[in-house]
């Protein structure tokens, strides 16, 4: 980022801004839509909408958070279809939900076992591998509460699920999380 | 998230704190190229390709009067219109079939409407347009009010840009 101590310093012209925050987005996207071709599609559509906004970004200490921002709710507006369906299901399957939430936790220290070891780069690989490979419906919940930080609340908000049912899935997912990232380490 | 005793905490906080740490993956190299050709595109639409907004002004004044000037003819040139139409039927320059049957049905609508407007009194004609252009308007506001509270609420592309700076739709983006 371009913050200093008198302000951030604004940016020459657009290219150096997308420069900056490209990987941000990318990133971000990649992890919410599972898919680095949508992921870019999306990643494009961003910086259009930053293009129109440039104004106003280009010497803002928020800029940072207003791409995450605007990358998550398109990420979310590509999988609309998607969405409704699981808030349907998430209303009619209330019994099967209850019977997951009395599902263990993963020990804590299974977490450290399998990334402890790692670098950051493994670790990234290792993670990501592992969320492309969960559904959607547990991947972006999981997302938007581990990696983006939102709220049990947010989430229901953005997701038009219930909250308990939010907070049924997010549990699964890091359990499938953790079974997927423990089986790809120990593949030979 | 505790800081203090990192072995007590929950498998998903810990979880949290690792993958806040994981460094971003590098965007395609194509990305940048793609968005620049994305704008350059987008700046060369036509004008009548862009939202109403970015019209140029005249452009808009220009749509505003004609779609003023239609209502008007519509509402009070009935009379007008209908002379029109019967001396272009009668006049020998049309001589295309098509354009012959399609004035033919026009004033056919058109002597219906005189019809009508001979049987019904002018004032509750003049209080049928009104009553329906008001539900138009108040059906239009309505399904705007739905959209913004249902959808565009809980889920907007981009967040609000406040005086001064921007401010992300959750509060938690710096």
């Amino acid at each position: 980022m371009q913050q200093q101590a008198t302000g951030p310093k604004p940016f020459a012209d657009f290219t150096m801004f997308m420069r900056a925050y490209q990987d941000m987005v990318f990133s971000t996207a990649a992890r919410l839509a599972g898919n680095d071709a949508q992921a870019e599609d999306i990643a494009q559509d961003v910086f259009v909408k930053a293009y129109e906004n440039f104004s106003h970004l280009r010497g803002s200490p928020t800029a940072g958070g207003w791409l995450k921002t605007v990358t998550t709710n398109l990420s979310l507006n590509y999988l609309t279809r998607y969405r409704k369906r699981w808030r349907l299901f998430s209303e009619l399957r209330p019994k099967s939900d209850e019977e997951d939430s009395a599902e263990p936790e993963p020990p804590v220290e299974l977490v450290d076992q399998l990334l402890a070891s790692l670098d950051a780069e493994q670790r990234r690989v290792l993670v990501e591998e592992a969320l492309r490979q969960l559904p959607d419906h547990q991947r972006l919940p999981l997302v938007l509460y581990h990696f983006e930080e939102l709220s049990y609340q947010d989430i229901a908000a953005h997701l038009g699920a219930s909250l308990a049912k939010v907070k049924t899935d997010i549990r699964r997912a890091r359990g499938a999380l953790l079974a997927l990232m423990e089986s790809r380490s120990i593949e030979p | 998230m505790s800081e203090s005793d990192p072995a007590n905490e929950p498998t998903g906080e810990r979880l949290t704190r690792y993958v806040r740490a994981l460094p971003a993956r590098s965007a395609p190299r194509a990305l940048e190229s793609r968005v620049l050709y994305a704008i350059e595109r987008r700046a060369a639409r036509p004008w009548w390709l862009r939202s109403f907004a970015q019209w140029p002004a005249g452009a808009r004044a220009g749509f505003i009067g004609l779609s003023v000037l239609l209502v008007g003819l519509g509402a009070w040139g009935g009379d007008w219109i209908g002379a029109a139409l019967r001396s272009l039927r009668a006049s020998d320059t049309l001589p295309v079939n098509p354009a012959h049957h399609l004035l033919t049905a026009l004033a056919a609508v058109e002597q219906l409407g005189a019809l009508l407007a001979s049987i019904v009194p002018s004032s509750w004609l003049h209080t049928a347009l009104v009553a329906g252009a008001t539900l138009y308007v108040t059906l239009l506001a309505l399904g705007a009010l739905a959209y913004r509270l249902l959808f565009v609420g809980s889920h907007k592309d981009v967040p609000a840009l406040l005086s001064g700076g921007l401010a992300s739709s959750n509060g938690r983006y710096s």
